[in-house]
């Protein structure tokens, strides 16, 4: 191993946290927007949320990219998009999606009282959206929305595919150098679970904060540990 | 608003008439194939407190919803004196507020459920102060000067930082009411707001209702505590299958009803109550 190796690795491993990150935020919104549409009580919107969440479901990632980045071909040169911008849009349409559906159910575990309740002091429902349900749908919807971020530090390695200069395609490269797979595999496996760990261990410390504040009484919740266990119980 | 309301009186409480402060005329509420209201009645007066009685799934609790336009009807009219008037027709508002005066007689006609339904996310002044802040306008140390002063009242003067799940359910219910009179309502409602409590906690909830009782405050109670209801209340109606079959003082509804379903029913729910026991 070779100290000159981190010289690619580190700033390709920046690279796949940019995607990561601008394409998980992105998918969040996409996700928070399209569970609002399931829910909503406009027919139309509520059949494009959820036909938009069927169909992105469906198509495995690695499709969908080759199909954007290669079906499209010519005509993203023509409108000057590359490789990166489609690698965000191609992640935050398939993660969306999940997200979406994850998102609508801690929106629909929220008791329909709390809407009510909103109401009956005289607060719109705008209001009652971002001062009672959001606050109590951010804590539910922490643990999932960084699992996803997870998922999407993963999934942003089929970007490689498509010449994104990210961790797995300069991994590939160094290995066409060096001729040692072994070794480069492994640290870039190293440095893929030095970016996703510590993201576990935020849920941990953000969530037991929040329930120290709240205490709903819901019985006991994991607790930031110095160990693995909480990563490996997260990831069972 | 109130130019067009008519100042009509009502005769519930014996002596002088008072002032109608909510009319409902003839409400019918479905939902879908189902009809349960069928066509509804009630003038409450200013200070009266309305017992709202009757089997379960009888109406009482919709009828509720659809003063507070929670659940609007889909036909008959309600006024609430110098607040609003609102009508529907064939499931269709022909006038009912929206936006500001919606909220304005949701702020003006307060309601507590029977589930407490406080914000989890809130401590006990959080919850108060909600509505203050963010629907009358007032600033945030107004609003929760006035939720401590309200928290105080009900006896929660100890739990102004606790979150609800913290609370037993008779604290959260006393919350619940405190954060519905921090509206400045003209009225209240009561959703069986004992129904879920032990009978120890429900009687800490009553009393802080008969305090406000003895204030005036204005009050229609859905309820199975009829001897609450013959002890506080001043005018008692008698739900059955989505209509109001027997209304009047308590001393008659409740000591001598005049229906034969209202004499099945008040056996059926005293029947397992000794006498004595129940009472406030």
């Amino acid at each position: 191993m070779s100290v000159d190796w981190l010289d690619v690795l580190i700033p390709a491993a920046l690279e796949t946290l940019k995607i990561s990150v601008i394409a998980a935020v992105l998918s969040a919104v996409v996700g928070f927007l399209a569970a609002l549409g399931c829910l909503s009580r406009r027919r139309t919107l509520r059949g494009a949320c959820r036909a938009y969440i069927e169909v992105l479901r469906a198509i495995p990632l690695l499709v969908l990219l080759i199909l954007a980045y290669y079906g499209l071909g010519e005509r993203l040169e023509a409108w000057h998009i590359g490789a990166f911008t489609v690698a965000v849009v191609v992640l935050v349409a398939n993660e969306g999606a999940y997200t979406a559906e994850v998102y609508r159910s801690a929106l629909l575990s929220i008791d329909r009282g709390q809407w009510h309740a909103g109401a009956s002091l005289g607060l719109s429902e705008r209001q009652t959206l971002r001062l009672v349900v959001l606050p109590q749908f951010a804590r539910i919807a922490l643990q999932p929305t960084v699992n996803m971020l997870i998922y999407v530090i993963k999934g942003s390695a089929l970007a490689s595919l498509i010449t994104v200069e990210e961790l797995t395609l300069v991994s590939q490269r160094l290995v066409a150098e060096t001729f040692q797979p072994l070794e480069v595999y492994l640290m870039a496996g190293a440095i893929y679970l030095l970016i996703t760990m510590p993201l576990g261990y935020l849920v941990y410390f953000i969530g037991g904060r929040v329930d120290k504040r709240v205490k709903t009484g819901a019985g006991p919740r994991p607790r930031v540990r110095l160990g693995l266990r909480g990563l490996g119980a997260r990831q069972a | 608003m109130s130019a067009e309301v008519k100042m009509t009186t009502v005769d519930h409480t014996e002596g002088a008439p008072v002032e109608t402060l909510l009319s409902a005329r003839n409400i019918r509420k479905s939902f879908g194939e189902r009809e349960v209201l069928r066509g509804v009645s009630l003038e409450v007066g200013k200070g009266e407190r309305v017992c709202l009685v009757g089997r379960s799934g009888s109406g009482k609790s919709t009828f509720l919803r659809c003063l507070n336009l929670l659940e609007p009807p889909t036909e008959g009219e309600i006024t609430v004196a110098g607040v609003s008037s609102s009508s529907w027709a064939g499931g269709v508002a022909t006038t009912a507020p929206t936006g500001k005066a919606l909220a304005q007689h949701r702020a003006q006609v307060g309601m507590v459920f029977q589930h407490f339904e406080l914000f989890p996310h809130l401590t006990a002044v959080g919850n108060v102060a909600l509505g203050p802040q963010h629907v009358l306008g007032l600033r945030r140390a107004d609003a929760e000067r006035r939720a401590r002063e309200l928290l105080e009242r009900v006896g929660l003067g100890d739990e102004l930082d606790a979150y609800p799940a913290t609370l037993s359910g008779g604290q959260r219910q006393r919350v619940a009411i405190a954060r519905a009179l921090a509206m400045g309502p003209k009225l209240l409602l009561f959703d069986e707001p004992t129904s879920s409590l032990d009978p120890e906690l429900a009687l800490e909830v009553l009393l802080v209702m008969k305090e406000l009782a003895a204030e005036g405050t204005t009050m229609i109670i859905v309820t199975h505590e009829i001897r609450f209801a013959r002890e506080v209340g001043t005018h008692v109606a008698v739900f059955d299958d989505g209509c109001i079959i027997e209304q009047g003082p308590p001393q008659q509804v409740l000591v001598e009803p005049r229906d034969a379903r209202t004499r099945h029913f008040l056996r059926s729910v005293l029947a397992d109550v000794p006498p004595g026991e129940g009472q406030v």
